[in-house]
C-alpha cells in the first residue's frame, strides 16, 4: 500500500487556464436551456395531447423515449418539463439567497436581539427536517407552482442566513474593519463596500448546490402529487405517473430521472467550478 | 575509529512545485560518530529540516530525494524499501519534533503513545512499567498519574518531554531532533535542550540537533554543519568553528549573535535568501558577502578541507582570517 | 456532565418554539380548519363540536394551551382515516421508520469508510477520481427515481427482493427493507464518503501522523489508529446533521415501497385531508430529529477528550 499521500491536488485550478469543470457544466447548462427553449421546434408532438394508439411503446426511432399510458411522447414531455423545473430551480431560490443573506449579514453586524430573533428563528425552522416542513406546508397552502415557491422560500432562506451571519462575524473581527472605523467610513459603507463582498461568496458557492437541492425537491413533490398540478409535464409527476407501468412501461418512469440526474450533474460541475474559481481569486 | 553513526553524502532533495523545481537540498554531505552531538544549523529555508525527514525517509509527496546516500549501520536508506525503513525508523533512528502540540495525537493518552511503539517483544504490565520509567527519565513528576493524561492536559515543556521518552523508548543509536525547543518557552528552552543533550550521553546516543541557535550550539555540541541554501558552507568541531570560522555566513551569524563575540558590535546580515527554484551557479551567498568576486559567482564551490576536521565551501578562506576571533 | 445539561438546556427553548411553529401551520389552511378537517359531508354540529373542543372560538393563545395540554397528556389526536387515535397508530409506523433510518444509515457506514480510505489514500490517482465521480451521479438524481430503478432490476427484473411491504419476521424485516434503505443510504453514502475522504485527507496532512511513522510504526496501524480515528470525530457531527436531513427522504421512499411507516402515513393523511394527522406528524418528525442532533452531539465528547474536559 502507497503511503498516504500528500499531493497538490491535480483537478486544481490553474491560473489563466479555463477550469474544465465550469466550461463541462456551462456547455451542459446551454444544452439544457436550449433544449427548454426549442422545445417546441425539436419535437413534432404534442407534450398534452393524447393518443391512445400509440400507449405503452418502448423507445423506437419515433419515439426515442417511448410513450407514456395516454399515449403522449415521453421526450417531448422531458423537454418541456425542463422548462417547467429550470423555471422552479432559478426563481425559488431567488428569495432564500436574498432574504437570507440580508437576516444574516443583518443579525452578524447587529449582534444583539436582531441576531437573537434571526437566529432563533433559523433554529427552529432548522429542527423540522426540509421536506418534512415544505411538505406540511404545502400539505395546509395546497398544491401548485405559487405554493412551491412560498414554501421553498419560507425554509430555505435559513442555511444562507447563517452562512451570510458566519462570515460577517468572521469578517468584522479582521482588522481592516477596525481600521475603516478608525478612518470615520460610515457602518453602512463598510458592510457594504468590505463585509458583503467578503461574506457573500460562500453564500454563492451553496446557491449551486441549492438549486440541484430544489430541482430535487420539486419532483419529490410533484412525484407526492403536492407540486406542479397535472397534466403538466414536471419530472417528478411523471415518474409518479408512470410507478404503475414498471412492468410493461419501465420507459414513463426512468426517462424523467435520467433528465433530473443530467440537470443535476449540471449543476455540480457548475457550483464546484465556481467554488474553485472563488477560492482561487480570494488567494 | 569504530564505524560511524550516520555517513551523508551528497544528499539532494527537490520539490517539484507549479512554479517549478525547488532545490531543497543540495548536495549534503556529513557524518555523525556514535555517542557524537552533531548540530545542523541555518536560518529557514536552509535545508535542515528537509535533511533529516530525508534521512528518515519521511519526506511528503511531491517532496523526494533524488541523490546521494544515507548511510546507516552500512546501509543505504534512500533506496531501501518502505517496510525496512519502518523497521529502523525508532528503533534504530529516532525523531523527535519541533512543536509538541501538534506532534503528538490529541485523542490519544500519553502511555498510549509511548506503548504503542513497544509492543513487540512486552506483556502490558512491563510496557507500564517502561512507559513510566522513561517518563522520570525525561524528567516529569509524578510519571504514573500522568500516564492517563492526554497531550492538551499538559504543558508545553512536559509535552516536548513526552515526545522524547517517546523518542528514546527503544534507545535508539541516534536521535533526530528538529528545533526540538523552537514552540516553546524560552525559560525553558535551554532547560529542554540540556535534558536532551544529558540524556544522549547517558545513553550513548548520537544526536543530530537541528536548531538556529548558536548560543546552545557553543555550549552544548561536538561537532557543527552550517547550512545555506541547500548546501553545507562549513563544518567543523564546535570550539574551532567558533575560534576559527571560515565562511563569511558563519562569521556573519556569529556576528549577528549577541553575547557570543563581545569585541565587536552586533551586524545583522545584508539581504535574504536565495529563491530555491531559479538557483544559479557559483555560490548562494555571493549576493550577500562583503568578500565575494567573480569567481565566486562563477562555477561549482568546492567543499574543501581547511583545518583540522574542518571544511568549508569558500574559496576566500585565506581573506578571512582576523575577521571574527583569530 | 455541565455540558450536557447545558446542551439539553439549549434545545428546550427551540422545541417549544417548534410547537408553536407547528401549532400555526394549521393556520394557513384556508377557512375554516374544522370544515376542512371533517370533510364536506360533515353535519353542522359535528363541525361545533370541533371547533368547541379545540377552542377555535377563542384566543389564539388559548388555543395553543388546549393544544399543548393534549400533547401533554399523550392525547396526539384522532386518525379520521383509521378512526383511531393516533397515539395508538403510532409505535409501529414508527418504529417501520426508525428501522429504515438506521438499516440505511448502517449501510451507508458500511460503504463509506472503505471508499473514503480507499480514495484518500490513493488521492488524485485513478482510484479517488473514480471515486469522486460515482459520489456526484447519487448527489445529481432524485431518491425516489433511484429507488424505482433499484426496484425495476432487482426486485421486478431480478426478484431477488421484494417490491413493497414490510415482511413477517426480522428477517422479513431485512429483506423487505434492503432495497429502501439501500435507496435512502445511497445519498447518505456519497455525502459520507465524500466527507470523510476531506477529513482523512487533513488528517493525514498532521504532524501527529508525521510523527507516527517516525516512530516506525506500520502503516496500518497509523492508518487506523491515528488518522481514521481522528478523522471520523467530525464525521459523527455530520451524521446527526445528515441524519435528520434523511428523516425526510423517508417520506418519498417509503412511499415509493409501500412501507407502513411514518412518511408514508404523512403523505397518504395528506392525500386524505387528515389535517391532524399532518400536524402531530410534522411535530414527530421534528423532535425525532432534534433528539438526533442531540444525542450526537452528546456522544461527541466521549470521543474527543479535548472537549470532554474543557
Amino acid at each position: 500500500m502507497a503511503t498516504l499521500a500528500h499531493d497538490a491536488p491535480v483537478s486544481a485550478p490553474i491560473r489563466g487556464h479555463p477550469h474544465p469543470g465550469l466550461v463541462t457544466g456551462g456547455i451542459m447548462l446551454l444544452l439544457l436551456v436550449a433544449a427548454a427553449a426549442l422545445a417546441p421546434v425539436l419535437t413534432p408532438y404534442d407534450a398534452e395531447a393524447q393518443d391512445l394508439d400509440q400507449m405503452l411503446q418502448a423507445p423506437s426511432i419515433s419515439h426515442p423515449f417511448g410513450t407514456d399510458n395516454y399515449g403522449r411522447d415521453v421526450l417531448t414531455r422531458v423537454l418541456y418539463g425542463a422548462a417547467i423545473d429550470l423555471r422552479i430551480g432559478a426563481l425559488a431560490v431567488v428569495f432564500p439567497f436574498v432574504f437570507g443573506a440580508l437576516t444574516g449579514a443583518a443579525a452578524g453586524y447587529y449582534g444583539g436581539w436582531v441576531d437573537t430573533i434571526v437566529m432563533r428563528t433559523v433554529d427552529v425552522i432548522t429542527a423540522v427536517p426540509f421536506l418534512v416542513l415544505v411538505i406540511a406546508i404545502l400539505a395546509f397552502l395546497g398544491p401548485g407552482e405559487i405554493n412551491i415557491f412560498i414554501a421553498i422560500g419560507a425554509v430555505g432562506w435559513v442555511t444562507y442566513s447563517r452562512l451570510v451571519r458566519g462570515e460577517v462575524l468572521r469578517e468584522k473581527n479582521l482588522e481592516y474593519v477596525a481600521a475603516a472605523r478608525a478612518l470615520g467610513y460610515r457602518r453602512w459603507r463598510i458592510i457594504l463596500g468590505h463585509i458583503l463582498p467578503n461574506a457573500v461568496p460562500p453564500a454563492v458557492i451553496f446557491l449551486a448546490s441549492d438549486v440541484i437541492l430544489v430541482i430535487l425537491t420539486t419532483a419529490s413533490l410533484g412525484f407526492l402529487g403536492l407540486g406542479v398540478r397535472p397534466p403538466a409535464p414536471e419530472w417528478g409527476m411523471m415518474i409518479s405517473e408512470g410507478r404503475e407501468f414498471l412492468s410493461n412501461g419501465w420507459w414513463v418512469a426512468t426517462m424523467p430521472g435520467f433528465a433530473c440526474m443530467y440537470t443535476g450533474i449540471t449543476f455540480i460541475l457548475l457550483g464546484d467550478g465556481i467554488a474553485d474559481l472563488l477560492r482561487v481569486r480570494g488567494q | 575509529m569504530s564505524e560511524p553513526a550516520l555517513v551523508v553524502e551528497n544528499l539532494r532533495v527537490e520539490i517539484p512545485t507549479r512554479r517549478g523545481v525547488v532545490h531543497a537540498v543540495r548536495g549534503v554531505s556529513f557524518t555523525v560518530q556514535p555517542g557524537e552531538t552533531f548540530a545542523l544549523v541555518g536560518e529557514s529555508g536552509s535545508g535542515k529540516t528537509m535533511t533529516c525527514r530525508a534521512i528518515l525517509r519521511l519526506l511528503h509527496p511531491p517532496a523526494r530525494i533524488t541523490g546521494g546516500s544515507v548511510r546507516f549501520r552500512g546501509r543505504d536508506l534512500v533506496p531501501m524499501p518502505e517496510e525496512e525503513v519502518e523497521r529502523i525508523r525508532g528503533r534504530g533512528i529516532a525523531m523527535v519534533f519541533q512543536d509538541p502540540m501538534t506532534a503528538l495525537n490529541p485523542v490519544l493518552t500519553v502511555e498510549q503513545q509511548i506503548t504503542e511503539t513497544l509492543t513487540n517483544s512486552r506483556s502490558p504490565t512491563e510496557q507500564r512499567r517502561r512507559a513510566v520509567e522513561l517518563l522520570r527519565q525525561v524528567g516529569i513528576p509524578d510519571p504514573e498519574r500522568r500516564l492517563g493524561s492526554y497531550p492538551h492536559q499538559l504543558s508545553g515543556g512536559q509535552r516536548q518531554r513526552v515526545m522524547l521518552a517517546i523518542g528514546l523508548a527503544r534507545v535508539p543509536a541516534l536521535l533526530l531532533a528538529d528545533e526540538p525547543t523552537t514552540a516553546l518557552d524560552v525559560t525553558i528552552q535551554a532547560q529542554i535542550l540540556r535534558l536532551i543533550v544529558a540524556l544522549q550521553k547517558d545513553l550513548g546516543m548520537a544526536l543530530i540537533l537541528v536548531t538556529h541557535d548558536l548560543g546552545i550550539v557553543y555550549q552544548l555540541v561536538d561537532r557543527v554543519a552550517v547550512m545555506y541554501a541547500g548546501q553545507v558552507a562549513e563544518l567543523a568541531a564546535t570550539a574551532e568553528l567558533f575560534a576559527r570560522p571560515r565562511h563569511p555566513y558563519t562569521i556573519g551569524l556569529i556576528g549577528s549573535v549577541p553575547g557570543l563575540d563581545r569585541t565587536r558590535p552586533l551586524m545583522p546580515i545584508a539581504g535574504t535568501p536565495p529563491d530555491l527554484i531559479a538557483i544559479d551557479q557559483g555560490c548562494p551567498f555571493a549576493p550577500r558577502c562583503a568578500w565575494a568576486s567573480d569567481e565566486c559567482r562563477a562555477g561549482e564551490i568546492p567543499f574543501v578541507q581547511v583545518g583540522d576536521a574542518h571544511w568549508s565551501r569558500c574559496i576566500k578562506t585565506d581573506q578571512l582570517a582576523g575577521a571574527v576571533g583569530g | 456532565m455541565n455540558y450536557a445539561v447545558r446542551r439539553i438546556g439549549q434545545t428546550l427553548p427551540v422545541a417549544v418554539l417548534v410547537t408553536v411553529l407547528i401549532f400555526l401551520l394549521i393556520k394557513l389552511l384556508p377557512g375554516d380548519p374544522a370544515a376542512a378537517i371533517l370533510g364536506e359531508r360533515a353535519s353542522d354540529a359535528a363541525i361545533r363540536a370541533l371547533r368547541t373542543q379545540w377552542g377555535l372560538d377563542r384566543p389564539l393563545w388559548e388555543q395553543y394551551a388546549v393544544y399543548m395540554g393534549n400533547l401533554a397528556t399523550g392525547n396526539l389526536g384522532l386518525s379520521l382515516r383509521y378512526q383511531t387515535p393516533v397515539a395508538d397508530l403510532l409505535p409501529r409506523r414508527a418504529t417501520v421508520t426508525l428501522f429504515l433510518v438506521l438499516y440505511s444509515m448502517a449501510l451507508s457506514i458500511l460503504v463509506a469508510v472503505p471508499l473514503a480510505l480507499v480514495a484518500a489514500v490513493h488521492r488524485d490517482r485513478w482510484p479517488d477520481q473514480l471515486i469522486r465521480g460515482l459520489i456526484a451521479l447519487p448527489l445529481a438524481s432524485p431518491a425516489f427515481w433511484i429507488g424505482i430503478l433499484l426496484l425495476i432490476v432487482f426486485a421486478l427484473k431480478l426478484g431477488w427482493f421484494p417490491a413493497a411491504g414490510y415482511g413477517e419476521g426480522a428477517l422479513g424485516h431485512l429483506r423487505h427493507l434492503f432495497l429502501p434503505a439501500l435507496t435512502l443510504s445511497y445519498a447518505f453514502a456519497a455525502v459520507l464518503t465524500r466527507n470523510l475522504r476531506s477529513s482523512l485527507i487533513d488528517v493525514q496532512e498532521t504532524t501527529y501522523v508525521d510523527f507516527a511513522r517516525a516512530k516506525g510504526l506500520d502503516q496500518r496501524v497509523v492508518l487506523f489508529r491515528h488518522v481514521l480515528r481522528a478523522a471520523l470525530l467530525p464525521i459523527v457531527t455530520l451524521i446527526g446533521v445528515r441524519l435528520s436531513y434523511a428523516i425526510g427522504g423517508s417520506l418519498v421512499i417509503e412511499t415509493v415501497f409501500a412501507l407502513p411507516g411514518l412518511g408514508s402515513w404523512m403523505v397518504d393523511s395528506i392525500m386524505a385531508r387528515d389535517y391532524m394527522v399532518v400536524q402531530t406528524l410534522t411535530l414527530i418528525f421534528a423532535f425525532g430529529a432534534m433528539l438526533i442532533n442531540l444525542t450526537t452531539d452528546l456522544i461527541y465528547p466521549l470521543l474527543d477528550p479535548r472537549v470532554r474536559m474543557g
